[in-house]
């Protein structure tokens, strides 16, 4: 790369028009260079260096990227960039932009500003079709199309090629406008001059001719066009009248420059005579062609110099103080006035070569007028310069000169000139500023090196400090697995000791442990976690989840503190949302989490935190949503200063507060990078003692678009209910939900007023039917006050209580009351619709909490693993006892082993229904084990589950592509391990009994519906390839014939082990069945191409056993495709035939030369036009065997069937 | 102007100018495919091998050359590095296509001197805008 930096790099414009904020990032992150990004440097040179390392620099490019989020605001921009003469070479255009102007129009209007501009649309190709592309933007040449997924290099070569073919548009454009300026400089030249011009052609005809010229010639340009030169340019000799040849003949014979005769006289269409003096010169193209001739020519009758001026003229010059002479080429001085004559001391110069050469100056100053100054005014006409003569004392004098070269007429040179200057007193003044300037420089330098020495220092210390840094958080991102493994042996060991019989004491010692071990991993997982992200090792989940779902885990976490520290916690998630999105639940979780936990913990008693879960204005990409999570509290507040702090690492608001209210100082932290990298914002906002509002924003894609709709049935609609709370945020957000269900609502801030509420009501038509209040609102007595509510009453009303029902205190509050159902609070939109719905639809059940539903007891949800025979292979013995102790404790029959080899041994001995494997064990480890399992096919449905300490992403994929099933990170909980092991064993009895699929014959299928049929997905191969349905079936015709006897070639091949063999013929299969539509096809030969490439290091037999499994569906496959294009292809349906050309070039010889050409040149569209004609003409069995293998691409062998067939029918062609 | 093409590029063009495409290919599907999305727009040979190929390329000067990376015997990177080498046809450029389409793969096909890389499954606009853009490049290359 070094090589490459000398050169200067080329810079280009580009602007990114599209409207999610991600991309921007996405295309800047490749295309801007990044330094710490090794592999891509490597990347870059080994593509732009040929992969050599002395190979010549290539021309570094750099790209100054823009961006418009909407295709209004992009053209705008790439309209001044143009305006300004600085224009954009290249937009990536996004195709969908709501709400503004989608990809073409802006590709258009872009365009139309800027027709250079070249454009690259990155798109999937769901919107728009390339018809449609084409016309609705013109000038589609600008226009490019990446295809979505691209590789990061397919983006950046894209960009290179684009940038370069617009740089080289410009550089076109530019020479030819260069060449127009060039052409109307010329012209104006032409028509300003003094002097007249005539050009002509190569025959002597007047092609153009400019205003002097018309002046002396007295014909206008449009009278002597295309008359020839010598009837225009009228020429006599000025001594007689004879009339004289005119050169123009000569100079286009010769192609030489001739110069007119002395004494020419032009004589004018008029009759006007002139003196004239000019030459003729030839013009000739690139070649040294000739192409005609310019005459050049000027009226000198008024050349006759005034004696007098010429007089003037020499006064002055005697009277200045520099010297002026001239000089002949030759040296000899014809002229030096009285200044030079001084000061060089000599008179009489005339006649003398004296102002050059060692005699009147030093030797390098004679040297200069020897090699550069005299040749320099020779060829140029003038050269200025310093030098030095002698003073008549000797003495050096330095003086600046000019040397000019006069021309003659004739262009020889026919005198120098030359004024010289006395400098001396101005080189001394120079001397002393070069002196001074020296000292300054000298003092510049010395500062400067001493602050490089202390930049130098700095860089080397500050460097020393980033990778300490980073070699502490690698570190620590390491030591995951040895935390882990202890506090897993921890966690797991209380939890199992806690389902023990124990004495209270010993209970409250558990207790102490099992709160201070989940304490201490969530310190440890929070410094973890921050090590992860500082050493760019956090990778996130992309899986689908509940909205609803995570905000209910989240706040009922706090359920404890809402009711120890009475604080309000309400939720406000706005209605209307979708259901579910795509995301890391986990860590969207872990931040709201904070965030509430930072809340709690500054707010004091009685206060309120509300919790909103908002779609925000902004418009992103089709299929995303931005949403705002905001939490605000009542607490105590942060001053500027702290704000400017807080999401620090390492920081709490201050000192004090860390003293009172404990916590690592990490959270925040945590929770700003996590967001950061879902490419969300987070902030906070703060008035001092009385509110903190943290808030941050998601993008996040779309899983469900349904609506999270809890619109209660049509008969429950407009019911009047009354709400209760006596704080007002809580009764507006309430009121909200309640509206959304579709109910109509009176509210309450007390017990009376909800009492006399319902006593106003009573009996009129529109009853209220249900009350919703906070059971704070009761006061001591719940039953008292619920009863005073319905005194009197005909029919109960329904009351059901809003509360935190922590699990201690809920069973109890609810016997002593008398409400028919209750709602944990915060309240979400589900929990209230189905708390009314089941109050309003049995009036008379009462309604259990939610939790109680939610979760059954343990005996019948594992009861199916009851019997099950599990082998445990883990090494490290505290696992293995909770691993069995959890599995026993269920009625799983347990086997202990200790590692993989064992592991594999046992397996091939006994039944098992799973396996649970720890990754890292001695002998063999658990992906090895895997692994060997796997191969053996009686083993390749058997359920095994990965335990592992390690909590990065890619070690899933690993245990995934290893061939386990599940996967279980460290510390193993009880519930985890159950419910995986609950989920593995499910799919595998759901896979043995799935049937199998239902025969192709047995779906209706008519020529009519060409949508699908059994293993064929027609409509996408048609739409891909932009083809119709008879070239569809024209492919489907070559399919059968090429790509079917592969799979015979496939198996010979497997016979023979093959195995390169296999690979490449599956490949084969697999590129055609992807063509074809045919997608389970395609996907049973990547599977065969897969393992012959992927299981290169196992032993031969495994392998082809391996692949030999996966042949019957394979084989299962080829058929269902086969009988599927069969009933696409109509027997009769012939593909049709091309017209017929004239009769003269159907002779038989004149088609089969033709034909033969056309094999020569490989040119199968020149090839299928003549065979057509030869099918008209000749039977169709002599065709039979060339048209096979023209359709098999084999021209040589097409080429001597020909020749075989011209043989046996007597043809004879060339 | 000359360079800057109308409307529709080439597609308008008569025969004889139609750019010239050779496109290596050893499997009969994939080159009916091909066939089909550029036959109306460029003069087409096709060649079942790499050693056919430089065989063709000895008489004839495509402008461009589609090329298949997973070939028996002679594999697509081979064809494109000995294209590479001679000067006769260095400047050619060559636009592989193929279904192995890893980043190793794709920055290989880049560093041995392809001017683009397709990968499979493929849309035919994608095929048509790929291949204006390097006929284009060359073309201006030229100019310059």
């Amino acid at each position: 790369m070094t090589d490459t930096l000398s050169a200067s790099p080329e810079s280009y414009k580009i602007i990114i028009i599209d409207d999610t904020k991600s991309i921007h990032d996405d295309y800047r992150k490749v295309l801007l260079p990044e330094a710490e990004n090794a592999s891509a440097a490597a990347y870059e040179s080994a593509l732009f260096t040929d992969g050599k390392k002395n190979s010549p620099a290539i021309p570094r490019v750099e790209y100054q990227i823009d961006s418009a989020l909407q295709g209004a605001e992009g053209v705008a921009m790439i309209q001044e960039a143009f305006d300004r003469d600085d224009p954009y070479a290249l937009a990536f255009i996004d195709i969908r932009m709501p709400p503004g102007w989608d990809g073409l129009k802006t590709t258009k209007k872009a365009l139309e500003i800027d027709p250079n501009l070249q454009v690259l649309i990155c798109t999937a190709f769901t919107d728009y079709s390339w018809a449609e592309i084409v016309q609705q933007i013109p000038f589609s040449n600008n226009l490019s199309i990446l295809k979505k997924p691209f590789e990061v290099i397919e983006l950046k070569q894209m960009t290179r090629s684009l940038t370069e073919k617009w740089r080289l548009i410009n550089n076109l454009k530019k020479r030819a406008r260069e060449q127009q300026k060039t052409q109307d400089y010329l012209e104006i030249t032409l028509n300003s001059i003094a002097d007249a011009v005539i050009s002509t052609d190569k025959n002597g005809r007047i092609t153009r001719m400019n205003p002097v010229a018309e002046t002396l010639t007295g014909w206008t340009k449009k009278q002597a066009k295309t008359l020839l030169l010598t009837e225009v340019f009228n020429l006599v000799d000025t001594s007689g009248s004879d009339r004289l040849l005119n050169p123009t003949k000569e100079v286009l014979k010769e192609g030489e420059i001739t110069v007119l005769p002395g004494n020419v006289t032009l004589i004018s269409k008029s009759g006007q005579k002139r003196r004239i003096a000019g030459n003729i010169a030839p013009i000739k193209d690139d070649n040294k062609n000739l192409e005609g001739a310019v005459l050049v020519f000027r009226d000198v009758t008024r050349h006759q110099k005034s004696e007098a001026d010429r007089l003037r003229l020499v006064s002055i010059l005697e009277s200045t103080s520099d010297i002026v002479a001239t000089v002949l080429p030759d040296g000899t001085i014809t002229y030096i006035n009285r200044a030079g004559k001084e000061i060089i001391g000599l008179s009489g110069v005339e006649n003398k070569k004296l102002l050059t050469g060692t005699d009147c100056q030093p030797q390098w100053a004679a040297d200069l007028m020897e090699s550069t100054a005299i040749p320099e005014a020779l060829e140029q006409g003038i050269w200025t310069g310093e030098s030095a003569i002698f003073s008549k004392n000797g003495v050096e004098i330095p003086i600046s000169q000019i040397i000019m070269a006069h021309k003659s007429e004739s262009g020889a040179i026919s005198y120098l000139s030359t004024v010289i200057r006395d400098i001396s007193e101005s080189k001394r003044a120079e001397e002393e500023i070069k002196v001074l300037n020296k000292t300054l420089e000298t003092q510049v330098i010395n500062r400067t090196a001493r602050l490089e020495a202390a930049n130098y220092q700095l860089k080397v210390a500050k460097e020393a400090a980033d990778e300490a840094t980073i070699a502490k958080s690698n570190f620590l991102a390491n030591m995951s697995h040895e935390i882990r493994t202890p506090m897993n042996g921890i966690i797991a060991a209380v939890d199992l000791a806690l389902s023990e019989p124990l004495t209270d004491k010993l209970k409250h010692y558990l207790d102490i442990i099992h709160a201070s071990g989940y304490s201490l991993l969530g310190i440890i997982n929070d410094i973890l976690d921050f090590s992860k992200i500082e050493a760019g090792k956090m990778e996130l989940e992309h899986k689908p989840f509940y909205l609803e779902e995570i905000v209910h885990t989240v706040t009922s976490l706090f359920v404890d503190k809402v009711e120890n520290k009475h604080i309000e916690l309400i939720t406000d998630i706005e209605p209307g949302l979708p259901i579910s999105f795509k995301g890391d639940p986990l860590r969207i979780q872990q931040i709201i989490t904070n965030l509430l936990s930072n809340s709690f913990k500054f707010t004091e008693e009685n206060g309120t935190i509300l919790f909103k879960v908002a779609k925000t204005q902004r418009h992103v990409e089709k299929g995303k949503i931005e949403l705002e999570f905001s939490i605000e509290d009542s607490g105590i507040g942060l001053t500027l200063e702290q704000l400017q702090r807080i999401f620090q690492p390492f920081t709490q608001a201050d000192t004090s507060t860390t003293r009172k209210y404990g916590g690592t100082g990490l959270g925040l932290s945590i929770c700003r990078q996590l967001v950061d990298m879902m490419d969300g914002n987070m902030w906070a906002e703060s008035t001092p003692g009385i509110r903190t509002n943290f808030a941050f924003t998601l993008i996040l894609e779309i899983e469900n678009q349904q609506k999270q709709n809890y619109l209660l049935p049509l008969k429950f609609r407009n019911l009047k209910a009354l709400i209760a709370d006596s704080s007002l945020s809580s009764l507006r957000i309430l009121k909200k939900l309640m509206h959304s269900l579709g109910l109509q609502t009176i509210e309450a801030t007390s017990a009376d007023e909800v009492i006399s509420i319902v006593k106003n009501n009573q009996n009129s038509s529109e009853d209220i039917k249900l009350v919703i209040m906070d059971k704070n609102l009761l006061g001591q007595h719940y039953s008292k006050t619920i009863k005073s509510i319905n005194s009197g009453n005909q029919e109960d009303i329904p009351v059901v209580l809003m509360g935190a029902f922590g699990l201690n205190n809920a069973t109890t509050d609810r016997h002593e009351s008398l409400a028919r159902g209750y709602l944990n609070k915060p309240i979400l939109a589900s929990s209230l619709f189905n708390a009314v719905l089941s109050v309003l639809d049995h009036k008379e059940a009462a309604v259990p909490l939610e939790d109680e539903t939610e979760s059954p007891p343990d005996s019948t949800v594992y009861s199916e693993l009851k019997g099950l025979n599990i082998l445990v292979a883990e090494d490290n013995p505290t696992n293995q006892d909770i691993a069995l102790a959890i599995l026993e404790n269920v009625g799983i029959e347990v086997t202990p082993v200790w590692n993989g080899l064992e592991a594999i041994k046992a397996v091939e001995s006994r039944h098992f229904d799973a396996v649970l494997m720890d990754m890292q064990m001695p002998k063999m480890d658990g992906y090895e084990a895997t692994r060997t399992i796997r191969r053996n096919p009686a083993f390749s449905d058997l359920p095994i589950i990965a335990i592992t300490a390690h909590a990065l992403k890619g070690d899933r994929e690993k245990c995934l592509s290893a061939g386990m099933n599940g996967y279980i990170t460290k510390p193993v909980s009880r519930e985890l391990l159950l419910k995986t092991l609950l989920g593995v064993i499910k799919k595998q009895s759901l896979n043995s009994e799935s049937n199998p699929p239902s025969p192709a014959s047995a779906e209706g299928f008519s020529s009519n519906t060409r949508k699908a049929v059994p293993g064929l997905n027609i409509k996408s191969a048609m739409r891909i390839l932009d083809i119709n349905f008879e070239t569809y079936q024209r492919i489907l015709r070559s399919f059968v014939k090429h790509s079917v006897p592969l799979f015979d070639r496939l198996l010979e091949a497997l016979d023979d082990e093959d195995i390169d063999q296999v690979s490449e013929l599956a490949h084969g299969i697999k590129g055609s069945a992807a063509n074809i539509g045919a997608e389970e096809l395609r996907d049973s030969a990547q599977i065969i191409e897969f393992i012959c490439k992927k299981e290169k290091n196992v032993s031969d037999q495994a392998m082809i056993n391996h692949i030999k499994s996966k042949l019957e569906p394979f084989q299962a496959e080829i058929k269902r495709v086969i009988s599927s294009i069969q009933t696409l292809l109509d027997p009769s349906d012939n593909p049709p035939v091309n017209p017929l050309p004239p009769a003269d070039e159907r002779t038989i010889p004149s088609v089969f030369t033709l034909l033969a050409d056309a094999l020569n040149q490989a040119s199968p569209l020149d090839i299928k036009n003549q065979i057509n004609i030869l099918q008209h003409q000749l039977p169709a069995e002599n065709l039979e065997t060339i048209n096979s293998k023209i359709e098999d691409y084999d021209y040589e062998a097409a080429l001597l069937e020909l020749e075989r067939l011209a043989k046996d029918l007597n043809v004879s062609y060339s | 102007m000359v360079y800057y093409s109308k409307p529709g590029g080439f597609m308008n063009q008569p025969q004889e100018q139609k750019p010239f495409i050779l496109i290596i290919d050893d499997n009969p599907t994939n080159l009916d495919v091909l066939i089909e999305i550029l036959q109306n727009d460029y003069r087409l040979s096709v060649a079942k091998t790499g050693k056919k190929a430089l065989e063709f390329i000895k008489n004839n000067t495509p402008d461009l050359i589609l090329l298949d990376v997973v070939m028996p015997e002679m594999d697509g990177f081979e064809v494109c590095q000995i294209l590479k080498s001679r000067p006769d046809t260095r400047s050619i450029p060559v636009i592989f296509i193929s279904s192995v389409n890893d980043a190793e793969n794709v920055s290989k096909g880049y560093a041995i001197g392809g001017s683009d890389y397709l990968s499979k499954p493929f849309v035919p606009v994608e095929v048509r805008t790929r291949i204006k853009d390097q006929l284009d490049l060359f073309k201006f290359r030229q100019f310059s």
